[in-house]
């Protein structure tokens, strides 16, 4: 029998001239997610879910042709097309005759489904995008969605020797430079719209640097035999849970960059003065110093359109003032060797004589002839050792507390722990540590007071740091 | 079995088998069974066609669309297992009631079997048996679903 559905029945369907466009997928010639359009251009998705003799039942999905390119490329699963609420406030189980018309069904939420009818968590199309839907859903490709949101920045050198011409190493230093701006600005962005989604600063701030990662610009345009390329901030691909407000904030993005970087008048003090108040010192810094350089740089000119013409910047006539680099950026020529002395990370794995520490290596001899493997890496454990000295106090600890040890994009050292929820940050290596210490120690303290006033239960990050604490003789 | 000569829409159906061609197939297992060659089972290598028949099911195989009266002479392979499986799953389990398929066979089949239809993207064809062809030899490798 057909599962039995208590509510919503119809008698008849709101579709008028249905027509199929393709069977998404079948089993042995038998189609099982077809799609099908009406008259007024609207999609749906037909998926197979009961038979009972010869009658079939279809869970019907109408969905936007945008979420339908996401299906078939794999960026969405069916199930997520089914919860997509914005455009399917009602779905609708399908019955179909022997015959092959559909003639009732029942109009359901997406909560009222039954789970025997709801496709799994992984129910990706899984195939080759079809060639059927290449004109389709051709406005809807990726590469033309980023095109259209893209910053068209164009090159040139100044001296025409090589006529239009980029040289390598300016392109490189604008595409350098550039990212670091996209990438701060998305940071400084996401900082304010997600700090109170995620309470704690050490989650907030992996939160941060993996966004950072992910919207970095794309290269959705780039011209041959010149220096044009087209950069673009990713608002094409779905989001998912944890990336998700209440508002579009990736297309926020696009706008705001424009608005906030690419069209500041950088000649106007005024501009700068207000620019002053909007942000920190070190915001200003890590946003605007990389762009104001290639502003600066007398050897390139540069224009910025968008995509449609309706933006158009010309950077060529009114470089940088130097009052203005002085109010926006006030380090601006020290801070350039700032960023030569950017440290990376490096792990380095070395045979030492059994007895031995690593403290005893003196020369460099000593550890290139012991050297089993080195490479590059983002991010390394930081292992914090008993006991943690503090306001005079020694606390043990049982094991030690392993923490990550990264290099923020501003070349800073951070040291966080995410469970602890703590975070330390400095220029320097040695500062850093001192810092980690002195906020864990500043915690093991706040620790003891919520446990003699017996509240700590109520925080994670308390039970998380009794795992590590030697209790024995702390409350005495 | 009819031969595919019997059936005018069969003459779409045009493309020899390649030499050493991966193919499988889904099949039920009989559950009292031991491996054992043929695997006897309605269902089995047959193509809708016959099942059709066995079944007395009502596809019009006179007035139907020619391209699906051709599809459903043809025994359903799949080019790999991967993709069988995919399939397999793609399907609800109430769904999946309809053929209680168990397990899949591969091995490989050769020019002499006979023909076959466009591989689609979803890695199926269809195959189209010459009198002579013996499946139960080729397809000999069991994988659980």
């Amino acid at each position: 029998m057909l599962l039995n559905i208590e509510k919503g029945y119809i008698n008849g369907l709101p579709f008028k001239g249905l027509k199929k466009k393709s069977d998404l997928f079948s089993f042995d010639y038998t189609p099982v997610l077809s799609h099908y359009y009406d008259d007024n251009n609207n999609d749906y998705l037909f998926y197979w879910i009961d038979f009972f003799q010869n009658k079939n039942r279809w869970l019907c999905i109408r969905i936007s042709k945008e979420s339908l390119f996401h299906y078939l490329n794999d960026g969405a699963t069916l199930r997520e097309l089914v919860y997509d609420m914005q455009y399917n406030p009602y779905l609708f189980l399908v019955n179909q005759n022997e015959k092959g018309d559909f003639i009732d069904g029942f109009l359901i939420t997406a909560n009222e489904i039954p789970e025997d009818y709801m496709p799994d968590e992984d129910s990706f199309f899984g195939y080759a995008f079809p060639e059927l839907y290449q004109t389709y859903l051709e406005e809807y490709s990726f590469v033309n969605k980023l095109k259209e949101k893209a910053y068209i920045f164009n090159l040139r050198p100044t001296d025409r020797i090589h006529e239009t011409i980029l040289s390598s190493d300016l392109a490189a230093k604008f595409l350098s430079a550039i990212t670091q701006t996209g990438k701060e600005y998305v940071g400084y962005k996401a900082y304010g719209w997600f700090k109170d989604k995620i309470p704690s600063q050490a989650k907030l701030v992996a939160f941060i640097n993996k966004l950072k990662e992910r919207y970095t610009f794309r290269v959705p345009i780039l011209k041959v035999a010149s220096f044009e390329i087209g950069l673009a901030i990713d608002t094409a691909s779905i989001l998912t849970e944890e990336y998700k407000l209440d508002f579009d904030w990736k297309n926020e993005l696009v706008e705001g960059f424009q608005r906030d970087v690419l069209a500041v008048n950088y000649s106007d003090i005024e501009v700068a003065k207000k620019l002053a108040e909007m942000y920190d010192e070190d915001t200003r810094k890590k946003i605007f110093s990389p762009f104001m350089r290639i502003i600066a740089n007398e050897k390139i000119n540069m224009t910025v359109t968008n995509y449609d013409n309706t933006f158009r910047k010309d950077y060529s006539f009114k470089r940088i003032k130097n009052d203005f680099r002085k109010i926006v950026v006030p380090r601006f020529e020290e801070e350039e060797e700032v960023i030569e002395k950017k440290f990376k990370l490096h792990h380095l794995v070395i045979a030492l004589e059994e007895g031995k520490d690593f403290k005893d290596i003196k020369t460099i001899k000593e550890i290139t002839q012991g050297l089993l493997y080195g490479e590059e890496q983002d991010d390394a454990s930081y292992a914090v050792h008993s006991p943690v000295v503090y306001n005079g106090q020694a606390y043990q600890l049982t094991s030690d507390i392993i923490c990550n040890l990264t290099i923020a994009q501003n070349g800073n050292f951070q040291i966080y722990h995410s469970e602890l929820d703590l975070i330390a940050e400095s220029r320097n290596h040695d500062d850093v540590k001192t810092k980690f210490n002195t906020v864990l120690g500043g915690m093991i303290e706040e620790y003891i007071q919520a446990r003699r006033l017996n509240r700590f239960k109520d925080y994670p990050k308390y039970i998380e740091l009794e795992k590590y604490l030697n209790l024995e003789g702390l409350f005495e | 079995m009819p031969r595919t000569d019997e059936i005018p829409a069969c003459r779409f159906i045009s493309i020899p088998i390649p030499n050493g061609l991966k193919a499988c197939t889904p099949i039920i297992f009989p559950k009292n069974g031991v491996p054992m060659k043929p695997i006897r089972h309605h269902a089995n290598f047959f193509p809708n066609i016959v099942v059709d028949r066995l079944l007395g099911h009502g596809f019009d195989y006179i007035n139907g669309d020619p391209e699906r009266i051709c599809a459903r002479c043809g025994i359903s392979l799949y080019d790999s297992v991967a993709n069988a499986k995919k399939a397999w799953k793609n399907m609800k389990p109430k769904v999946q009631a309809k053929w209680n398929f168990t397990h899949i066979l591969s091995g490989t089949i050769e020019s002499e079997d006979g023909h076959m239809s466009t591989i689609n993207t979803d890695g199926h064809f269809g195959f189209y048996e010459d009198a002579y062809a013996d499946l139960n030899s080729k397809l000999i490798t069991v994988h659980p679903l």
